[in-house]
């Protein structure tokens, strides 16, 4: 396995979760807090990048549930003007969009992972907790965005050839997620650990986010790879 | 009910549209390579070889970019441009300049042929600085032909100077008078003698301005009129599109759901049903003419509507519905099917890839499963028929399944 060199952020509990909900619909945000309110702790909402912006700065939450789109430029601008101020700050996007593109750029700009707004709200606490923890969420419907972006038949304007930097390995574990396996099954499929799919997963979605040659160089330099 | 987009013959030929993207100049050559099916840099080097027969080719290169309307870009689904004009979404790339070496090449090669002009004689010296002067005024106004391109706030000075409206295009055309008048002048003063310039530049300057304040409330007016009508089609258009959508299908759907309120399962169904049909139609991605993406939507919300399930469908990559894929696509239907029917699953997963060599696309639930050696063969039915429908055009079904787990059919089949 590749070496750990960034240190595990330690895990808070599900009950301890400060979570910030940005959305521009007041119903849809109600309807998250009513669902999840009782066993995280929502302590604020959003509802254009602006107010967003502001609410996250002020409270720095664990995670911030995002919508791709928003009034104002979208979920990714707000993840650009607050990672430079708060870069612990964990983004989970969640949408009804179904357009690659938006799914793609917002992820692209440093959300950790991509649900739909039809998740089950265990689903959705889970999700959260892993996007805390470190980790990346791949729902099925974001592996088959990656995977066709990778294998160029999205044209998102902004991905470049550093995509098809994707490993074989890497492929195989996006391809097994994309069938709607878990985490766990596809570590038994594939007879690895799941912290090894974990690794796959997140190495896939760093390779997502450097976006230009310029960065992809220093990344590899950093870690003497090249 | 389900009008989404279904399998369609793919249209014969790309309509005859100025490229958007990827353009050198103004993208007439790679619109007509589209529109004929060629590679655009034999149109280019076709229209750089007609330009040495006296011009023929920059001629036609002008009409066709006065003649043929820009393309539009790709139509996007109404909730994505809807998105897109509230400023919802990071607006998109900037478009691609034309290189710098483009520019500075077809520059020099303009400055050699001015040059060769004038040192060989071929005009006289008198007629053409002022003609030059003249055509720099004509351009000036005739690229107010080329449709504006979007409004963005990314746009450089030279942008705003030749694409701008208001002030800017007012600039453009007196600009434009300006040059063309003083052109024209200078050919007067060099006939009639240059001690007679300042005289004909002063009439002719005072011509061209009674000209502009005589036409501007008129100019005004007309430019004001078009704008307000074409604001005013584009908002009837979206309203009429929106109506008529909800009209046939959510309203619809509504009043089914309020005559059905006391069975949960329908109404479950309906909303599912609905919630795919009306997400297609905002996000979905436009469907491609004959496509295994758009064929196999249509299958997974066909079962929905059928059955108590929710089908997640992942596509990557497309192709193209030949007999082939038709036969896949069926097999794939009988599979989701099955799995609906016996699995007792609420969920089932389908994923789909096309790869340039084959197609593979995986069919899976979590319900019962079963056991698959212990299933008489009598009970085989339909997973034979999914075997031999796969079999028969060269392709192969394999069905792993393990009771309390779940199964997973893998259909295949090379292309």
């Amino acid at each position: 396995m590749t070496d750990d060199a960034t240190p595990a952020p330690t895990p808070v509990p599900l009950s301890e979760l400060r979570v910030v909900i940005v959305d521009d619909h007041a119903m849809f945000r109600a309807g998250v807090r009513h669902e999840i309110g009782g066993r995280c702790l929502v302590v604020g909402e959003g509802e254009d990048v602006d107010s967003a912006v502001a609410v996250i700065v002020e409270q720095k939450p664990d995670v911030v549930l995002l919508d791709v789109h928003l009034p104002g430029g979208g979920g990714a601008e707000v993840i650009k003007q607050v990672q430079p101020q708060c870069p612990d700050v964990k983004f989970l996007a969640l949408s009804v969009s179904d357009a690659a593109q938006d799914v793609i750029g917002v992820i692209r700009a440093g959300a950790r992972g991509y649900v739909t707004k039809s998740i089950s709200s265990d689903e959705l606490l889970e999700g959260m907790a892993r996007v805390a923890a470190g980790d990346a969420v791949f729902s099925p419907r974001l592996a088959g965005f990656v995977l066709d972006a990778f294998s160029g038949a999205v044209d998102v304007a902004s991905i470049d050839e550093e995509l098809d930097k994707i490993s074989a390995r890497e492929r195989e574990v996006l391809k097994l997620i994309a069938r709607g396996y878990s985490y766990r099954e596809v570590a038994k499929e594939l007879f690895i650990s799941i912290k090894t799919v974990e690794t796959h997963v997140s190495s896939v979605l760093r390779k997502l986010q450097l976006s230009n040659r310029h960065q992809l160089t220093k990344w590899a330099t950093d870690r003497h790879l090249i | 009910m389900t009008n989404l987009p279904a399998a369609q013959d793919a249209p014969a030929r790309v309509p005859l549209r100025r490229a958007g993207s990827g353009k050198v100049i103004a993208g007439v050559a790679q619109g007509l390579a589209a529109h004929l099916g060629i590679n655009v840099t034999l149109v280019r080097v076709c229209f750089v070889i007609a330009a040495m027969f006296s011009g023929a080719g920059a001629l036609a290169y002008g009409a066709l970019w006065v003649l043929v309307p820009r393309s539009q870009g790709s139509d996007e689904p109404a909730g994505l441009a809807a998105a897109t004009r509230r400023g919802m979404r990071p607006a998109a790339a900037a478009p691609v300049k034309p290189d710098d070496g483009v520019v500075i090449a077809g520059g020099l090669v303009v400055v050699g042929l001015l040059w060769l002009f004038v040192s060989g004689g071929v005009v006289p010296t008198g007629l053409f600085w002022p003609a030059v002067i003249g055509g720099l005024g004509v351009i000036t106004i005739w690229l107010q032909v080329d449709e504006r391109v979007a409004p963005e706030e990314r746009r450089g000075a030279w942008q705003r100077l030749t694409r701008g409206g208001g002030a800017m295009s007012v600039l453009r055309l007196v600009g434009g008078l300006v040059l063309v008048g003083l052109g024209i002048s200078w050919i007067l003063a060099t006939q009639i003698g240059l001690s007679q310039l300042p005289g004909v530049l002063g009439a002719s300057g005072v011509l061209l301005a009674g000209l502009v304040v005589v036409a501007a409330p008129w100019l005004y007016q007309q430019r004001a009129r078009v704008r307000r009508a074409d604001a005013e089609r584009l908002r009837a258009e979206a309203r009429a599109d929106m109506a008529a959508h909800l009209h046939d299908s959510v309203l619809q759907t509504l009043a089914l759901i309020q005559r059905q309120a006391n069975d949960p399962a329908t109404v479950a169904q309906l909303a599912r049903r609905q919630e795919r049909e009306l997400r297609t139609w905002l996000y979905g991605e436009t469907a491609r003419a004959a496509s295994l993406r758009s064929a196999l939507r249509e299958m997974t919300s066909d079962v929905e509507g059928r059955f108590p399930v929710d089908v997640e469908l992942v596509c990557v990559g497309d192709a193209t519905v030949d007999d082939r894929v038709e036969a896949l696509i069926m097999a794939t239907g009988e599979a989701v099917t099955n799995a609906a029917k016996h699995s007792g699953a609420p969920r089932i997963d389908v994923y789909a890839e096309a790869e340039d060599d084959r197609i593979e696309i995986f069919v899976r639930d979590r319900g019962a499963g079963f056991d698959p050696d212990a299933v008489p063969s009598g009970r085989m039915g339909v997973r034979e028929s999914i075997k031999a429908r796969m079999d028969r055009y060269g392709g192969s079904a394999t069905i792993r399944s393990t009771p309390g787990e779940g199964t997973e059919v893998k259909l295949e089949i090379s292309r």
